[in-house]
C-alpha cells in the first residue's frame, strides 16, 4: 500500500457521478459527487438518516441504486447489474455491529475470505490471518468465538478479517458507535494506524474527533446529498517516527 | 505496516497479572442442595410432598402388577391363568417373533447381527459426540449398507431372503434411518429453494411442501404404494420397502424443510452482508454461514421431528411390511397368547421410549457442545 503513496499521480479508487437511488419512493441520494484517491481517508458526517449508510453500502456493492455512475477500484457498477453479481473487489466493508460469523473461531472468520474467495492455501491464509491478528494487537484470541470477545475486541476483528482480504480500499460504517467511549479508543487507534499506513479508507461516522483525526477531508451529507467539504486533520501525527509519510494523495 | 504492531499499549490477551485468582469454588452437600431444590418455599415443600405420595402410590401398584405378582415363565397362556399380575411369559416365549418377524429361525443370527451393528454405531456416535460429523455419517451409511448385504443375503454364501420376510426391529430402525438420510438433504435443498430467489425453484419447494404436508401419511404411503408402480416402468421400481422408504423420506422432508426454513429465516441479514463484502457467492454464503448457522438453531425442533419419523415407522404395517410394532402385535394376535396384549404393548412402549429417549439424548449433547461454542 505504500507504494502507492509513491507514485507520483495519484490512483482514483471511488468515482461517483450523479448517483440516485430511491427506496421505493423515497428519494434517499441526490446526485451524491464523490471522488477518492489512494491514501485518502475520507470521513463521512451528517445528521441521522442523512444517508451516509446507503452511500457507503452503494460502494460496497450491497445495494442497488438507479441512475448514476459508481465506479469502485475499476469496476463499474451499474444500476441494472443484479446484486447477486456485484462482487466488489479489493474493497472491504467494517460494518457498525461487527456482522463476524458467531459460528466460527476468529481464525476461521478471518480465513473464509481467502480461502473461499481469493482462494490461497489454508495455511497460507492462517498464516495472513495470524499476521493481520498480530498488527491489531488480537493474536491472543485467535481460537476464540466471537461471542466470547468484548466489543472493541470484536470489532476489531472484524477489521482484520476485511484486511485479510488485502484491500485497496476500507469503508467503515459508524464503526465506533455500538461500542463505550472507552473501547472506541482502541478501534480508533486501529483505525488511525491504518491511515498511517496510507490505507485508503472512507469511514462514516458520528464521533467528530473520529472524522478529525484520520480524515483528509469531511464529506458533510445533508437529506441525500452533498454538502460541504471541509479538509480534514493535517497529515501529521504525533508520536509517529514517520512523520507525515502516511497520508499521500490528499 | 509494522509500524501498526507498536502503535499503542491496547489492553492485549488476559497475561498473568498478579490479582488474577482462581474462581472459589462453592461445594454443597447433597442435603443442602436437596433443601434448595425441592423445599425451599412452603409451596414447592408441599408440591413436593403431593407429587412424591403420588408417585409412590403408583409405584405401588405397578411393581406389585409387574414384579411381585407376575409370571415370567409358562409354556402355554394356563401357565399364566393363576397369576394375579403380569404374565410376561408372553414376552418370553415369543421374543424372536416379537424382535424379528418372519425372518426364517434358522437365520435369525442374521438380524441379531444386525442389532449389533447398529449399537455399535449407536456407541460411536456417542463417543465422538457428534464431533466428527462426516465420521459419524459415514458410520451409519455404512451400516445401512451392511443392513442390505447381510439381511438379504445372496452374496459370501448367504441364502437370499427377500425383503418381504424382513421384520421387527431392524425393519423399524432401517426405515428410519434411511428416510432421515434421505430425507434430510432434501429437507436442505427444499428450504434453501424457498427462501432463495430463483422464482421456479420456489415454486416447485412451495408447491411440494404444501401439497404433502396437509395429507396425513398414511395416505400418502398408500398413494406411493399403489401409484409409485403404476408410474415407473418396472426396471425403476424400487420394491416395496424402497418405496416406503421414498415415501417416507419425501415426506419428513417436507416438515424438516420448513424447520430449516424458519432457522434460515432466523440468521440476521448483516451476516448476509458480511459475506457479500468479503466476496462470497451465494451458495458459498449457504453453505458456509447461513445454513450452519441455521442448522445449528433448529437443533431441538430436529430432534422433535426426529423422534416423530421414528414412530411414524409403525404406519408402514399399512402397506404390508412388518415393522416393529407389527410383529409385536402378531406375536399375541390370532393364537392363544391373545389375553395378555397389554404386555405386548408395554414392552413395546418401553422399546421405543428407549430409542426415542437416546434421540432427544443425543440431540441434547449436541446442543450443548454447540452452546459452548457459538
Ligand atoms: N431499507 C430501507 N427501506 C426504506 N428506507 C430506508 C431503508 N434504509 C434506509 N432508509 C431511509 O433512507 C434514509 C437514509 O438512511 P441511512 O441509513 O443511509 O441514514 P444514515 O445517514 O446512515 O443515518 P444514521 O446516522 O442514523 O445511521 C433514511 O431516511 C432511512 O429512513
Ligand atoms: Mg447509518
Amino acid at each position: 500500500m505504500r507504494d502507492v503513496v509513491q507514485q507520483p499521480r495519484a490512483e482514483e479508487l471511488v468515482n461517483i457521478r450523479a448517483l440516485n437511488k430511491w427506496y421505493g419512493d423515497f428519494h434517499a441520494l441526490c446526485d451524491v459527487e464523490l471522488d477518492v484517491v489512494a491514501g485518502e481517508t475520507v470521513a463521512i458526517c451528517g445528521r441521522s438518516g442523512s444517508g451516509k449508510s446507503t452511500l457507503i453500502r452503494c460502494i460496497a456493492g450491497l445495494e442497488e441504486f438507479q441512475t448514476g455512475e459508481l465506479v469502485v477500484h475499476g469496476i463499474a457498477l451499474s444500476p441494472q447489474s443484479s446484486l447477486n453479481h456485484r462482487k466488489v473487489s479489493g474493497v472491504g466493508m467494517v460494518f457498525q455491529n461487527f456482522n463476524l460469523f458467531p459460528h466460527m473461531t476468529v481464525m476461521e472468520n478471518l480465513t473464509i475470505g481467502p480461502v473461499e474467495v481469493a482462494r490461497v492455501s489454508r495455511s497460507e491464509a492462517r498464516a495472513r490471518a495470524m499476521h493481520q491478528l498480530e498488527r491489531l494487537q488480537m493474536g491472543a484470541f485467535a481460537d476464540r468465538y466471537p461471542s466470547t470477545l468484548s466489543g472493541g475486541q470484536q470489532q476489531r476483528a472484524a477489521i482484520a478479517r476485511s484486511l485479510c482480504l488485502n484491500p485497496r480500499l476500507m469503508l467503515f460504517d459508524e464503526p465506533t458507535s455500538a461500542l463505550d467511549p472507552e473501547l472506541r479508543s482502541e478501534v480508533r487507534t486501529t483505525i488511525n494506524a491504518l491511515a498511517r499506513d496510507g490505507m485508503t479508507m472512507i469511514i462514516v461516522t458520528h464521533e467528530i474527533e473520529l472524522a478529525r483525526d484520520v480524515s483528509s477531508r469531511i464529506v458533510w451529507m445533508d437529506d441525500g446529498a452533498v454538502g460541504r467539504t471541509e479538509a480534514g486533520a493535517p497529515p501529521t501525527y504525533s508520536g509517529n517516527g514517520r512523520g507525515g509519510g502516511g497520508l499521500g494523495g490528499a | 505496516m509494522e509500524t501498526l504492531g507498536k502503535v499503542a499499549a491496547l489492553p492485549a490477551a488476559v497475561g498473568t497479572q498478579p490479582h488474577k485468582r482462581p474462581r472459589p469454588r462453592v461445594i454443597r452437600s447433597l442435603q443442602t442442595q436437596v433443601r434448595r431444590v425441592l423445599f425451599d418455599t412452603p409451596l414447592n415443600a408441599v408440591v413436593t410432598v403431593l407429587t412424591a405420595t403420588a408417585i409412590a402410590i403408583v409405584g405401588f401398584y405397578v411393581v406389585r402388577w409387574a414384579f411381585l405378582d407376575s409370571a415370567w415363565v409358562a409354556s402355554s397362556p394356563a401357565g399364566c391363568a393363576k397369576a394375579q399380575g403380569a404374565c410376561w411369559a408372553v414376552i418370553v416365549k415369543n421374543w424372536q417373533g416379537i424382535l424379528f418377524g418372519n425372518y426364517p429361525a434358522e437365520q435369525r443370527w442374521r438380524p441379531e447381527v444386525m442389532l449389533g451393528v447398529f449399537g455399535a454405531a449407536l456407541v460411536f456416535t456417542i463417543a465422538v459426540n457428534v464431533r466428527n460429523f462426516r465420521l459419524t455419517l459415514g458410520v451409519w451409511l455404512v451400516s445401512l449398507v451392511v443392513f442390505v448385504l447381510l439381511m438379504r443375503g445372496g452374496v459370501f454364501g448367504l441364502q437370499t431372503i427377500e425383503s418381504d420376510r424382513w421384520g421387527g426391529i431392524p425393519i423399524t430402525i432401517f426405515v428410519f434411518l434411511c428416510s432421515v438420510t434421505l430425507g434430510f438433504p432434501l429437507a436442505i435443498v427444499l428450504a434453501v429453494a424457498r427462501t432463495g430467489r430463483l422464482v421456479s425453484a420456489r415454486t416447485i419447494s412451495v408447491f411440494l411442501i404444501e401439497v404433502l404436508r396437509p395429507v396425513p401419511l398414511i395416505a400418502v404411503l398408500f398413494c406411493t404404494d399403489l401409484l409409485l408402480p403404476m408410474a415407473l416402468p418396472n426396471a425403476l421400481d424400487p420394491g416395496k420397502l424402497g418405496r416406503v422408504i421414498i415415501c417416507m423420506g419425501v415426506f419428513y422432508a417436507c416438515y424438516q424443510a420448513e424447520v430449516i426454513r424458519a432457522g434460515l429465516q432466523a440468521i440476521p441479514h448483516g451476516q448476509i452482508e458480511a459475506s457479500r463484502a468479503l466476496g462470497l457467492g451465494p451458495l458459498q454464503i449457504i453453505r458456509l454461514v447461513t445454513l450452519p448457522q441455521a442448522l445449528r438453531l433448529t437443533v431441538p425442533a430436529t430432534v422433535n421431528l426426529l423422534v416423530v419419523a421414528l414412530k411414524d415407522t409403525s404406519l408402514i404395517v399399512t402397506v404390508g411390511l412388518f415393522d416393529f410394532a407389527a410383529t409385536a402385535t402378531a406375536a399375541f394376535s390370532g393364537n392363544e397368547w391373545r389375553p395378555f396384549s397389554n404386555e405386548v404393548y408395554i414392552v413395546v412402549a418401553l422399546v421405543y421410549l428407549l430409542m426415542t429417549l437416546t434421540l432427544t439424548w443425543l440431540g441434547h449433547s449436541l446442543e450443548r457442545r454447540l452452546a459452548k461454542n457459538a
